[in-house]
């Protein structure tokens, strides 16, 4: 079987809801592996050992997290630091990643309408994924349209089922696999 | 009775106990009817071993006084001021509308309205070992049902009181019952003298004894409190079960309060068995043999009369149907106060004497019944199956922390709990950590974690973590055992002292096992590397890393456990690994690739 190994970031977890509902849906995907970065590393030590190690063997990498100051929560960058290692990710033999699929499910607290040119937010929310996207690009990785949700905070349970079996299509559709719920 | 008989008697009555007690509760029909079994096979109505049952019930009425003691030490003074309603409203109405109906079917039953009256006092009482036993056996006393039938059960042996204070009086001159100011005064001064004495006096008395260490000196003192204060309120007229439940109240929220529970608890448990030993001695099967049908008739009479008022009660109380039933079930027989009630009334001639031994046979019957009606309703509640659907909450979880040592350790790990508000007990047997720690509002009792009976009485059921932080690593390994044995679902955290100890601690089932010095060591390692020049973040990165590896080294060598060859095999490749792993570290500090 394909895997899917996803790195979930957030660092007030009990706060949240549809992250947290997303993130659960994953778990119970039989072909994804969910590394919870800040209940793994707490002190944000992370073991590149045993990340690498969930890397090896995935057919597509994602990245969940919440935007945070027009950027991913600060664990990701450490992770992006410490695992993309030269000769992992890059450089002579670094060719793990590459061939692989890459996405990323963020989610705003601000509304689509905001994210634009002339507006509070500047710019649309792809603007700001950039450099991660790049990140991936640049290890060979084939990186696919994010899974934005926006104003995450307003929806109510409906919306979050929603969302929820349309991240399921989404995961399901990097490595050719079908959501079990249909 | 000398001392041969004294130790015959006392090994029929231990004997009676051990053969029937696990019979009875094997077959699902609870400790107290395998008591009033085995008395009444041992009475004299049964093989007749026992004659003087008035002697024995009377000596066993004293389990009553530990049992009330007991629940006093259960409710400080605050709880006992939130439950003033149930007590007042349920326990007055119980009371109250019992008396009136049990006199009113005595009437329509042809006695006059005098002893109708009497009889209705004697028999609205329920039974507090019967109902509290039941309740504890089914882990109930913490529920809604428990409380309500607890604060029913205080009413009515409040209520004795003034019906004792009556009863001589409509006796002998028939005349209005008079307040008697002197003793009124007498009651004030000995709660008064309590008060002032559990505060000045008995506590620095339990800190001297606690710190002697001997545990039967302070066995002693605990049980020489409870006869202490039981003579000293009867002395003033006041019943020496109230009078103890009041001296149990006052010393709730004392720091020994465990530590007494469990020295008073296994005389309790003797000495109520015995009660309801003597109970099932002083049933008159001869008088039941004459008309087994009238006294059956009566005993279901009084129970369905009584029955009817509790249900309607518990409706009021918001109690599901199965509930209802067992709150009546619990509540409706007669007490061990009838026994001393309608002996009162006998001796002074209110009763007469036909009537006296009647209702005594009904009394002690209601007694017999209850439990056996208990029975048939579980079996009918099991077979059916289809249970309400709200189940009766077991437990008010109190979802605490039990920190058990409260050293240097310790008292860091509670420190940090009490910041989050997390509701912490603390257990420890050092009375000077007691004395200087409840100066800073810690709530701490005084005992020997390693002990079942006093985890039992920290609470450990109903705990979300126990946390096993003494200096004595044999003392955790211990603890862990016994919590292990006892309470496996239990998360557990422990102290160890060095490696050895973690592999030990961690095949017990222990959730977290940190060594004592390990951090604290690490940290200053840390702080060296720094004055040593290195980096901040690198030294911090090195001993987070040294950490983690050296953590799962020791779980790997738990892995080699007995084999000494192959520990020291591994240990010697494990210090190879993690030189490789720490100059990878080092070397990546002298590479000048980045930017």
């Amino acid at each position: 079987m394909k895997k899917i190994t996803l790195i979930y970031a957030h660092p007030s977890p009990h706060k949240s809801r549809y992250n947290r509902s997303l993130m659960m849906m994953a778990c119970g995907l039989p072909y994804v592996e969910v590394r919870d970065l800040y209940e793994l590393y707490p002190s944000m030590l992370i073991d590149e050992q045993a990340e690498q190690n969930a890397l090896r063997d995935a057919d597509a990498l994602v990245f969940q997290f919440p935007i945070y100051w027009f950027s991913a929560p600060s664990i990701i960058k450490e992770w992006q630091d410490a695992v993309l290692q030269n000769g992992f990710a890059y450089g002579d033999g670094g060719n793990v990643l590459a061939g692989k699929k890459f996405m990323i499910a963020a989610s705003t607290g601000g509304s689509q309408s905001a994210y634009n040119d002339e507006q509070s937010h500047g710019a649309p929310v792809a603007d700001y994924l950039k450099p991660i996207e790049m990140t991936a690009r640049y290890c060979g990785m084939d990186v696919v349209d994010a899974f934005v949700t926006h104003e995450a905070r307003s929806l109510d349970y409906q919306d979050i089922k929603g969302f929820s079996a349309a991240y399921c299509k989404a995961l399901s559709a990097l490595i050719g696999e079908t959501c079990p719920d249909g | 009775m000398d001392d041969h008989s004294f130790l015959n008697s006392a090994f029929l009555y231990l004997a009676a106990a051990v053969i029937a007690v696990p019979v009875f509760k094997r077959l699902g029909l609870g400790s107290v009817l395998g008591y009033l079994a085995a008395g009444m096979v041992i009475g004299p109505w049964g093989v007749a071993f026992i004659r003087d049952v008035d002697a024995i019930l009377r000596f066993s009425e004293f389990g009553v006084v530990l049992l009330m003691f007991l629940i006093g030490l259960e409710l400080n003074p605050k709880k006992l001021w939130n439950m003033h309603r149930q007590l007042i409203g349920f326990g007055s109405l119980q009371v109250v509308v019992s008396i009136i109906l049990i006199s009113l079917l005595a009437i329509i039953g042809g006695a006059a309205l005098s002893i109708a009256v009497l009889a209705g006092l004697a028999l609205a009482l329920s039974s507090t070992p019967i109902a509290l036993q039941t309740l504890e056996e089914r882990r109930l006393l913490k529920s809604e049902i428990g409380k309500v039938s607890f604060s029913i059960l205080l009413f009515q042996d409040i209520s004795i009181i003034p019906i004792l204070a009556i009863l001589p009086v409509i006796a002998f001159n028939n005349g209005p019952f008079v307040f008697d100011l002197l003793i009124a005064a007498k009651v004030i001064a000995v709660i008064a003298f309590f008060i002032f004495s559990s505060r000045f006096l008995i506590r620095p008395l339990f800190r001297i004894i606690a710190s002697t260490g001997q545990r039967e000196v302070f066995t002693s003192f605990a049980l020489m409190l409870v006869v202490g204060s039981g003579l000293l309120v009867e002395f003033v007229g006041i019943s020496m079960a109230l009078g103890t439940f009041l001296a149990g109240v006052l010393l709730a929220d004392s720091e020994y309060r465990h530590e007494l529970e469990l020295n008073i608890e296994p005389f309790k448990g003797l000495l109520m068995g015995l009660f309801f030993i003597a109970v099932g001695m002083s049933v008159d099967l001869s008088l039941f043999m004459a008309d087994p049908l009238w006294i059956i008739g009566l005993v279901l009479v009084l129970i369905v009369a009584k029955s009817l008022i509790l249900m309607v009660l518990g409706h009021f109380a918001g109690f599901v149907w199965h509930e209802k039933i067992l709150f009546a079930l619990l509540l409706s027989p007669a007490g061990e106060f009838a026994f001393v009630l309608i002996s009162v009334m006998s001796a002074t001639t209110l009763m007469p004497d036909a009537l006296a031994k009647t209702l005594l046979v009904v009394a002690s019957f209601s007694m017999l019944l209850a439990p056996l009606l208990m029975f048939v309703y579980d079996f009918i509640l099991r077979r059916s199956a289809n249970v309400d659907a709200r189940e009766t909450d077991v437990i008010a979880n109190e979802g605490h922390v039990i920190i058990a040592g409260f050293g240097r350790f310790g008292q860091i790990v509670g420190r940090l709990m009490l910041s989050l508000q997390v509701p912490v007990t603390v257990v420890d047997n050092n009375p000077t950590h007691i004395e200087t720690l409840s100066k800073f509002g810690f709530q701490i009792f005084y005992g020997d974690i390693t002990r079942y009976d006093l985890l039992e009485a920290a609470g450990a059921k109903d705990a979300r973590l126990v946390v096993l932080a003494m200096d004595d690593p044999a003392a955790v390994q211990e603890a862990a055992k016994v919590l292990k044995a006892y309470y496996p679902k239990l998360t557990v955290l422990a102290r160890a002292k060095n490696r050895g100890n973690v592999v030990e601690l961690k095949e017990l089932g222990v959730a977290h096992v940190r060594r004592e010095t390990f951090s604290s060591a690490l940290e200053i390692g840390e702080m060296a590397l720094r004055e040593l020049g290195y980096p901040a973040h690198f030294a911090n990165r090195v001993a987070g890393r040294f950490r983690r590896y050296d953590e799962y080294a020791v779980d790997e060598i738990a892995k080699y456990r007995g084999d000494e060859a192959a520990v020291i095999d591994y240990a010697k490749k494990a210090r190879k690994q993690l030189e490789e792993l720490m100059s990878h570290d080092a070397q990546s500090l002298k590479n000048d690739d980045t930017w």
